[in-house]
This record gives C-alpha cells, sequence and structure tokens, in this order.
C-alpha cells in the first residue's frame, strides 16, 4: 500500500496525530511545525475565500536548486506527499513547481503527476495568484510521503558548495556543526553562507537543528582569497534575474543593492552607500512577498555586519584586498621586458593594445578591461598585473629596446 | 461586523474588508498607488503600509482585512520612512520629466511625490530605456514611466479576461507588455482600454489625450454617443443586439429618437465617423446594426410605457411635419400639451419623403413612424400651407417653425433659366409624388451640377426615371465630395459618369438645354472668408452635352419677410441668442433646417427634442423630455479573448444587383443580414465599459476633510 493510500484509510484526526507524533515540519526559508503551518495556510484561505491548492515548490528565493534532485531521488515522496496534505487540507487541487527550463526533468514526471491529479507549473511560485493556497517545500512533502511508508527518520538534505561547485545532497542528523559538514578549517575560508545568510568564518560552529532555518539548504564555503563584495554583487545580480519584479523592495531594492554593490567593485563607491544599504536591505525583509525579496538582502546585511573593512578598503583605501575586483588594479607592459612580438595585441578582446613588430607595446588604460588575457598570451612575462604604482612607460612608439627612464 | 480603530477612529466595518477601503471611505487618507477599487490586490507598492497593535513590522493595509479589535495607526515616524523609501525606489526607475509628460498634473505618482515630499537624489537612478510603443491604434505604451503597480496587467487579466498585458522581463528590467511583445492586434487585445484608465502614470496613455480636449471626459471615451447630434447610447444597443435582445436595443434608441427605422436606413451616422473601431480597423456599422434592431423590434419595450404627463391644457402648433417638427410635436404631446402639425404636403415626413428617394427610404417606414407620433395624440392636418404664422399665435400659446428649406438653389451662370435646368428639390418632391419623366419636364440626356448626397439623389432618380445618359459634376475633387462613398460607388455602377473637380462655365443652348461647358479645376478651397477660391487649368475647357441639367447645389427656405418673422441671409430664421429654438418674436420657436440650412435627419431629430424641451420650459413644464424605455443592462466588465478580434471585418449590406435596380424605386440595401447581425453587433469595442471604472482616490480629495476634522 502506497502511502497515500495508508493515509486515506485512516482518520484526518488520525493522519494529523501520526504528524505531530514524528514532528513534522516544513524545511526551507519558513521553517515551523507542519501543522501549525497548515493551520496557518487554512486561516489565510478562508481570508481570501480562494480556493485552496497544496502547492510544492523549492523555495522562490532557491537559486542554487540542490534540493531540486529530490524529484530525481523521492518524486514517488512527494507526490503522495502532496497528495496526503491534499486529503488533509481538503484541497480543490494540486501543483508542482519546476524552476524555469527543466524540461527534461518536467517529462520525467509528467505521468505520474498526472496520474496523481498534479499540475506541473513552471517558474516561481507567484504568490498574488497562490493566494488561499497552501504552498510546501517539495522536501516536506518527500518526508510526509516517506513518513506514511513507515520510512521516515527526522534529518534533511543538504549540500556544501566550494570552488561554484555545489556537491551531493547529503543525509544531515540533527544536531550537526558546520564544522562537520564541510569539513573545512578556519584557515581555509572567508565566510560561509548558509542558505541565504553570510557569516564569518565564526559560522563554522554553527549548529544545524531540526527548527534551524537552513534555507534552500545548501552551505557555501567563501575561499579565504574571495572578495567579499564582489561576491555580494554575484550574488544579487543572481537574484535580480530569479525575482518576478512585481514587488517595489524587491525589483527596486535589489536593483539599488546590486547597483551600489558593482559601484563599490568599481572603485566608484560613496561612504553613503554603507547607510542605504543597510537602510534597504533591512526594509526588505519585511516589505516583500516571497523569499526572493525578504531573504534578497542577506547576504548584503551579513556582509555590513561581518565584513565592514572590505567596505572600508573598496571605498576608502581604493583597494581590493583580495586582488580580485579588477577597478583597482593595472595592468601594464614592461618596457623593459617588451620583445615586440604582436601576440598582446592579437588576443586582447577590445583592441586597446598599440604597438607594431619590434616596438615596445602599449595598453590604453582608457578602454581596457583588465581581463588578462594579455597576461596569459605573452611569452616573456612583460604583462604586468599590479595593484601599487605603474612605473613610467612610453608615451609614443619605441623600439624594443630604446626606453629609457629618465 | 467588526469594529476597527484607526488613528483613533473607531470604525465598524464588514468582516475581511480591507483595511485601506475601510479608511478611504471613513475618509481617512492612506496613500497608495497599485491599490485599485476596482481590481484585486498587489500589495506590492508599500505605499499603504499602516502599524498594527501587535505586528513587528508595518503591513500594506490594502491586504490586510479588518478583523475586530485591530488597532491602526496610518502614520508613524518609522512609516513615513519606509513610505519616502519606497517611494525613493520607485522614483529610481522613473524619469525626471514630469514637466513635459502628458499626464502631468493628473498623475497619481506625482500626487504622491507631493504629498510624501521624497526624491530619487539618495537612490542610483537608470534610464529604463525602452522604445514608446506607438504602433498600437488608441494606446500608447511608454514602458520608461511605468513604476509597476500592475494595475494594467490586473485590469486586463482579472477585470477584463482579455489577459493580453503580463509582466514581462528583458534583462534585468521588468516590464509589462504582450507575449513576445507582438502589437496588440496581433495579440488579441479587444481594445477595452481599461488599462489607459487604471494606468496611474503616463506610461499607458490614450493616443487621443483626454487632458487635450476640453469635452467631458465620458464624452471623448465614447465618441459615438457624443457625436450623435440626438446622443443614442450608441454601445447600450448595440450590446443589446450582439446578446439577441432586438426589443431592448430598439428601445434603447427610441429613448432619443421616435424616428428609428428611417435613421437606421438613411442616417448620416457621424457616429462611424467617430468611432474608435475605426483606429483598429474600420468603424462599426453602427447606422446598420440600428437598422436591424429597428426592423426586428415588437415594441414590447415601449409601446404605451413612455412617458405621458397629464394634459397642461396648453396648445402648439408644429409647421411642418418633418423630422424635426414630428420629433418635437411627438415630446410636446407626452408633456401634456395639445399638439397639431400643419404639413403643407399631402403627407408628413419632409424631406425624408420628398426629398430622399424612396429606393433609399420606403414611405412605408416614414408612415409607420408618423403613425406612432398621431398615435400619441398629436393631430395632423395635411395639404395645409402656413403663410402668416403670427397668426397661429391667436389659437395656440407656441408656435414651433419645423418648415425646411425646401427651395433649390439656381447658380448665377449663363443660361441658367434655360427650359430644361431643373431644381435639385423639386425634381425629387415631384419624383417622389409619382410624375413621370414626362410630366417633370425632363430628358433623356441628364446633367447634374453638385457633389453632394443630394446631387447622387437626383442622378439616381433621373436613371429611374428612364433618362439614357447621366452625367454628375461637382466643383470638389473625389476624395472632397460630400457624398457618402457607397452613394458614389452606386451611381457608378448604375452607370452614372460622375466628374469631380469641375467648373460649370455655362449652360449652353437657345430656346432649350443642349449641354454644359466644364473646365477642370487645379485646386479649390475656401478663403477666410469662406468664399471659393478656385484656380482652373488652362485651355480645359469642353463641353458635355445634354437636354437637361439639375442644380444640386443647396436649397434654402421657403420663406420672406412677408412672414413677419426676422430672418438672416434672405430667408432663414433668427434664434434669440443663447437659445436652442427661441425666436426674438414671443411664442415662435424653429428648428431643424429652417435655422442652419440642411443638415441631417438626426440633426433635425436632435433640434426637434431641443424645441421640444424649450418650448415645455416656455409653456410652464419642466422641459426635460427625456425618458427611460429599455430595460436596466448590466453591461458584462469580464469580455474575455477573441481570435483575431482586431481583424474583424465590418460586415457588408447585401444590395440589389445593379441590374435590377436601376429601372425601379424598389429598395437597394437591404441591411445586414441575419447571420453577421451578431458578429458585427460583436466588433463592438465597448468603449463605455471604460467608464464603470472608478476614479483613483487622491489625497487633494480628502485634504478638505481633513482640514475640516482638524
Amino acid at each position: 500500500m502506497g502511502a497515500f493510500e495508508t493515509a486515506k484509510s485512516m482518520s484526518k484526526e488520525e493522519v494529523r496525530e501520526k504528524i505531530k507524533a514524528a514532528g513534522l515540519r516544513e524545511f526551507g526559508v519558513y521553517n515551523q511545525d507542519l501543522l501549525e503551518k497548515w493551520e496557518q495556510d487554512l486561516a489565510e484561505q478562508k481570508r481570501w475565500e480562494a480556493p485552496l491548492k497544496v502547492i510544492a515548490a523549492l523555495n522562490n528565493n532557491d537559486t542554487n536548486r540542490a534540493l531540486l534532485a529530490l524529484l530525481k531521488t523521492q518524486a514517488a515522496d512527494i507526490l503522495e506527499g502532496m497528495q496526503i496534505a491534499a486529503y488533509l487540507l481538503d484541497a480543490e487541487g494540486m501543483e508542482l513547481y519546476l524552476p524555469e527550463g527543466e524540461t527534461e526533468l518536467k517529462e520525467s514526471l509528467a505521468k505520474a503527476a498526472s496520474a496523481a491529479g498534479i499540475e506541473l507549473c513552471e517558474g516561481i511560485v507567484n504568490v498574488r495568484t497562490s493566494r488561499g493556497s497552501s504552498v510546501n517545500h517539495i522536501e516536506t512533502m518527500a518526508a510526509l510521503g516517506e513518513l506514511f511508508d513507515g520510512r521516515y527518520t527526522p534529518g534533511t538534505w543538504m549540500a556544501v558548495a566550494k570552488d561554484n561547485k555545489t556537491g551531493e545532497l547529503m543525509r544531515v542528523s540533527f544536531p550537526m556543526t558546520v564544522r562537520d559538514l564541510t569539513g573545512v578549517t578556519v584557515e581555509e575560508i572567508k565566510g560561509l553562507v548558509i542558505g541565504s545568510a553570510l557569516y564569518d568564518a565564526s559560522g563554522l560552529d554553527f549548529v544545524i537543528e531540526k527548527d534551524t532555518n537552513i534555507g534552500n539548504g545548501v552551505i557555501t564555503v567563501l575561499p579565504a582569497d574571495c572578495c567579499i563584495i564582489d561576491q555580494e554583487e554575484k550574488v544579487l545580480l543572481a537574484e535580480r534575474k530569479n525575482g518576478c519584479g512585481r514587488c517595489t523592495f524587491c525589483r527596486e531594492g535589489l536593483g539599488q543593492l546590486h547597483t551600489m554593490a558593482k559601484e563599490i567593485t568599481e572603485g566608484k563607491g560613496k561612504n553613503e552607500y554603507l547607510g542605504m544599504l543597510e537602510e534597504i536591505g533591512n526594509a526588505m525583509s519585511f516589505s516583500c512577498q516571497c523569499s526572493v525579496g525578504q531573504t534578497g538582502a542577506d547576504f548584503t546585511l551579513g556582509t555590513l555586519k561581518y565584513f565592514a573593512d572590505e567596505y572600508t578598503d573598496h571605498i576608502k583605501k581604493k583597494k581590493c584586498g583580495a586582488n580580485v575586483c579588477s577597478s583597482f588594479m593595472s595592468i601594464y607592459i614592461d618596457p623593459n621586458l617588451c620583445e615586440g612580438c604582436e601576440e598582446c595585441a592579437d588576443v586582447c578582446p577590445v583592441d586597446c593594445i598599440e604597438g607594431k613588430s619590434g616596438f615596445i607595446h602599449m595598453i590604453d588604460e582608457f578602454d581596457c578591461t583588465k581581463c588578462g588575457k594579455c597576461i596569459e598570451a605573452c611569452e616573456y612575462d612583460a604583462v604586468i598585473q599590479t595593484t601599487g604604482r605603474v612605473p613610467k612607460l612610453p608615451t609614443r612608439l619605441t623600439k624594443c629596446g630604446k626606453f629609457k627612464k629618465r | 461586523m467588526a469594529v476597527i480603530t484607526i488613528d483613533g477612529t473607531r470604525l465598524e466595518v464588514p468582516d475581511h474588508k480591507n483595511v485601506l477601503d475601510c479608511a478611504l471611505e471613513a475618509g481617512i487618507y492612506i496613500p497608495h498607488l497599485c491599490h485599485h477599487p476596482d481590481l484585486p490586490e498587489n500589495g506590492s507598492c508599500r505605499m499603504c503600509i499602516v502599524e498594527v497593535d501587535g505586528e513587528e513590522h508595518p503591513v500594506a493595509s490594502c491586504t490586510l482585512q479588518a478583523k475586530d479589535g485591530l488597532n491602526i495607526r496610518t502614520n508613524s515616524e518609522q512609516i513615513s520612512k519606509l513610505r519616502s523609501l519606497a517611494l525613493e525606489l520607485l522614483l529610481s526607475g522613473h524619469p525626471e520629466d514630469c514637466s513635459t509628460c502628458p499626464k502631468y498634473g493628473n498623475c497619481e505618482l506625482q500626487t504622491l511625490i507631493q504629498y510624501i515630499g521624497a526624491n530619487n537624489a539618495r537612490m542610483r537612478c537608470r534610464t529604463k530605456g525602452f522604445k514608446a510603443e506607438e504602433g498600437n491604434p488608441l494606446i500608447i505604451h511608454d514602458m520608461n514611466r511605468c513604476v509597476l503597480c500592475g494595475r494594467c496587467v490586473r485590469a486586463c487579466n482579472d477585470l477584463r479576461g482579455v489577459k493580453v498585458l503580463q509582466y514581462q522581463k528583458k534583462d534585468l528590467e521588468t516590464y509589462v507588455g504582450t507575449l513576445h511583445n507582438k502589437l496588440l492586434k496581433d495579440s488579441d487585445c479587444r481594445f477595452c482600454q481599461a488599462c489607459t484608465e487604471v494606468c496611474p502614470t503616463g506610461t499607458i496613455r490614450d493616443k487621443r489625450q483626454l487632458l487635450e480636449t476640453k469635452a467631458k471626459k465620458e464624452d471623448v471615451v465614447v465618441p459615438c454617443r457624443s457625436a450623435c447630434p440626438a446622443h443614442t447610447d450608441v454601445p447600450r444597443y448595440i450590446r443589446f443586439v450582439k446578446e439577441g435582445k432586438y426589443d431592448e436595443a430598439a428601445a434603447v434608441i427610441r429613448e432619443k429618437v421616435p424616428f428609428p427605422k428611417a435613421l437606421g436606413y438613411v442616417c448620416n451616422h457621424v457616429c462611424e465617423l467617430e468611432c474608435k473601431r475605426k483606429e483598429v480597423n474600420e468603424a462599426m456599422s453602427i447606422r446598420n446594426i440600428k437598422r436591424y434592431a429597428a426592423e426586428q423590434d415588437t415594441g414590447s419595450c415601449w409601446k404605451g410605457k413612455g412617458k405621458q404627463l397629464p394634459a397642461t391644457g396648453k396648445k402648439v402648433c408644429i409647421v411642418g411635419g418633418g423630422p424635426a417638427g414630428m420629433t418635437a410635436a411627438y415630446y410636446l404631446q407626452k408633456q401634456g400639451h395639445t399638439v397639431t402639425v400643419k404639413e403643407a404636403l399631402p403627407t408628413v415626413g419632409g424631406m425624408m419623403g420628398y426629398g430622399i428617394p424612396s429606393y433609399r427610404l420606403p414611405r412605408t417606414i416614414i408612415a409607420e413612424e408618423a403613425a406612432v407620433i398621431a398615435e400619441a395624440g398629436v393631430q395632423i392636418e395635411t395639404n395645409v400651407r402656413v403663410e402668416k404664422p403670427l397668426e397661429l399665435l391667436k389659437e395656440y400659446d407656441a408656435v414651433l417653425m419645423a418648415i425646411g428649406a425646401h427651395v433649390g438653389a439656381r447658380l448665377p451662370m449663363d443660361g441658367n433659366q434655360l427650359p430644361g435646368t431643373l431644381l435639385n428639390i423639386d425634381f425629387l418632391r415631384e419624383a417622389s409624388l409619382g410624375k413621370t419623366a414626362g410630366e417633370i419636364g425632363m430628358g433623356k440626356r441628364i446633367i447634374v451640377l453638385g457633389g453632394g448626397n443630394v446631387a447622387f439623389d437626383c442622378a439616381r432618380t433621373a436613371k429611374r426615371l428612364g433618362a439614357q445618359e447621366i452625367h454628375l459634376a461637382c466643383l470638389e475633387a473625389r476624395e472632397a465630395m460630400t457624398a457618402d462613398d457607397e452613394e458614389i460607388e452606386q451611381a457608378k455602377e448604375e452607370g452614372i459618369f460622375v466628374h469631380p473637380a469641375q467648373t460649370f462655365e455655362r449652360i449652353t443652348g437657345e430656346d432649350r438645354v443642349t449641354g454644359v461647358d466644364f473646365m477642370n479645376v487645379k485646386s479649390f478651397h475656401f478663403d477666410e472668408n469662406r468664399r471659393a477660391i478656385i484656380e482652373k487649368e488652362e485651355g480645359s475647357e469642353h463641353h458635355i452635352e445634354g437636354d437637361t441639367v439639375i442644380f444640386a447645389v443647396g436649397q434654402r427656405p421657403d420663406l420672406t419677410e412677408e412672414a413677419g418673422l426676422e430672418l438672416f441671409r434672405g430667408s432663414y430664421l433668427v434664434l434669440k441668442e443663447g437659445c436652442k429654438s427661441m425666436t426674438n418674436t414671443e411664442g415662435i420657436f424653429a428648428a431643424g433646417d429652417v435655422v442652419h440650412g440642411t443638415k441631417s435627419v438626426i440633426q433635425a431629430v436632435a433640434d426637434g427634442r431641443d424645441a421640444a424641451s424649450e418650448i415645455d420650459k416656455y409653456l410652464g413644464g419642466d422641459g426635460d423630455i427625456t425618458e427611460t424605455l429599455a430595460p436596466a443592462q448590466v453591461a458584462d466588465p469580464y469580455i474575455g479573448s477573441i481570435e483575431g478580434f482586431g481583424y474583424q471585418e465590418r460586415k457588408g449590406t447585401s444590395v440589389t444587383p445593379v441590374e435590377e435596380r436601376q429601372d425601379n424605386f424598389n429598395l437597394v440595401d437591404h441591411g445586414i443580414c441575419d447571420g453577421d447581425i451578431c458578429k458585427e453587433a460583436g466588433r463592438c469595442l465597448q468603449c463605455d465599459l471604460r467608464l464603470q471604472i472608478a476614479a483613483p482616490r487622491l489625497w487633494g480629495d480628502y485634504s478638505d476633510k481633513k482640514e475640516a476634522n482638524a
């Protein structure tokens, strides 16, 4: 007998009791007791007088999608879990959301979903049109399916992301420290992102309990040599792309945060940005309707809390401590090393290297994007990257070996 | 019911009602932008945030529902900070060009800027860089001004069910548009313009700006109704026709005009010139829809149900039984007065019966509609010519001169008095009376001078009377001719030669017309003194042979000083300043062509209504001749999507083939067929639906109250 069959053979009260006994919780950003959550969902549904649907999805803010793997490994549990939830809540329909572009996954689920009466939807959940519905994490639904199949053990699925790669999902039982989970040492890292929240290296002591909000279940390790503001800019850009653009504070707030972070990495940051980042970031957390905006400023708020000195470096000292932000670097061709082979000029994507065969080449700093291709191309190690002072360079075409410092 | 407290004011409100509406209705202003009373809540702009006891953070009042005991504050330091921030964020992507924006002074965002007092100075501002989309009919989309309140999306999806406008994303910018940025017409837009109506900014705008005109909003929004001289409620009756409710539709028309069927045949339909559907592809066939409704009408909605006030004992004489006179008679009778119509000709109808040929308007229709007026109690005396109107005042309390313009104009040119020259209106009248070509004095080769509908009526009547060759010449170029296109086309089909852009040099002949000399016109216009300035083409003299010339270059009233009334330009009656029908002679009123020269049946009807109202007031009534005949109509705002709506073509009418029509006076145009009428009515954009949408509530509307409270 499948999990849903089992649940259906029980009274709703018995189903509730079983969930209570297991202490099932909603996973993800909105970590809370599952039965309590459903009570709230039902109250909301009454308020809106809207049809009640059971929706299963990743959290809207989940751009990593590591937990989507559950739809491959535990698809049946998730579909069963949704039906159990629908049975208990007297729902009028069920919808399973997949991120945009997951066509293969969608096809693989199509048959089973339609047999269960579950509609497959694409994209992030529109909280406005889903008012009155019970939106649940797919991991919650998987646990529910397992519970009624007699296979449930407390725990959660997590993954560790390092070097832009997310590892396999791991089963984590409570409690578990981040140190044990990631296996990294304080020396190796600058910080950690747990779900959407940023911590400095002290985050290694963070203990994962059943009631901790671990967001998308991914712990991202930020290596010691990264630039936190460069990371911030990347996170904010991904969030901007992810959002639906309806809430003012999410759309424009993320836009402001991202623009400011970008300007800071480009050396155009201003002192007052710190205050603005904080003001907007704090307001976003309670001024948006879904997790994209609600957690969108988490990383930024973490940078302000733990990495204020990096802002000081970028804004006041005009330097990037990690040497990541290219605006603070100069690339020049050492006139004493250049052999005039023209290799650098050939690879330059913006055509900003002047010179001809046998002459010392020169980089036009104005157009240079600091992509570094010329550095790789030079056989004589004549193209130099520095954050320090640039020596005196020729200003007009000069034969190799003829340049003299005056 | 729930008792909530807003800023210390206790309010009893329905459970679950949103707090924003509760406050606004109680006269407490909370700024808001994405909220609109006719749309589901978006809760996105964060202008309407309030503090609620027990809530950690401010919440949007539009999505907050009333619950017993809620204690709400609409203002605090925290709230104003957050409101300012929300507005600053919105302005970071909004151009700073209020003073050149077409919405200046009517922009809800602008009023919020004034109320909240924020600007974009602290923000990183950007230009969105969208191209304003002006390629759609009626509507301009300029997404650079958009603040993503989403009202248009909700109006299009939830209010109208059309589902054309959606949130779209391009790179990092969210905007509102159609799927794949297709043109509205290709996205099955219904052009209801609800999006335009609800847009708080200058983003989605009417091409024809409401603000630029001094006209009332409803007149600009529903131009067919305002263009109709009698203000017939066109969208309402078209909707009834679409639903197959022809009696109801006819009743709507009858609320304004007592000749629905005649107008259905011959109205000059200025409404169609203004029809907004024209901008999408082709104007609605309004006249033919009216005709269909009138023809199907059984009278169940209006017969015996209209207004009939008790007798007043006042007597009114109407001189002239044309559309103006008969209309005035009808409504005056309904106001309780005793009305007598004196008509010089054998039947009433005026130009409808003696100008417009019967192949366009069968005489039975005029008789039928006149009978309704007679049934209302109007005394009709025919073959009675009134020479001395002033003497009527001895017997009557008021006299309305509605004698029309029944004297044709004869151009001052050589040969204009030769035998064989005829005048338009005499010719048409005699033909209408059933006289033969011989009796009228018409030959075989006819030259009609003039380019209006009357000229074509003359030419086509001559054809039917047996003329062998008919030429029609006029001063205007083809595109400037005032006749309806279908008249011109049908005349050509009947073998009538049309010569536009001609000057009439002279009528040739010694003792009878032998033809007309013409020259080609190079250019022709009227100068500021309304004098015709004509440039002729040198050496273009040519001659057309003919034995009959019909002048069809205008008519004037048959009135001289002998009538004892004040005239201008020889024969037109002068109205008292500021009046619609009262003359300077006590008790004498005037309406229709006798006042303004030849216009149209619908204008005459409208004039007749004005006259009835004014005369009623003169006789002690309230002058209110309006009546409601049609049942109330609930126009469903949820119009849904129709594939290819913008491309639906105007339905044509069935017309008798040329070989069967040119030798008789049988009806030529048979209107829209049964199978097409619903489709044609379904093409209507229903511009009037837009008037159902509530107007925004701005803080200025509340400031008086607030001051009063303070």
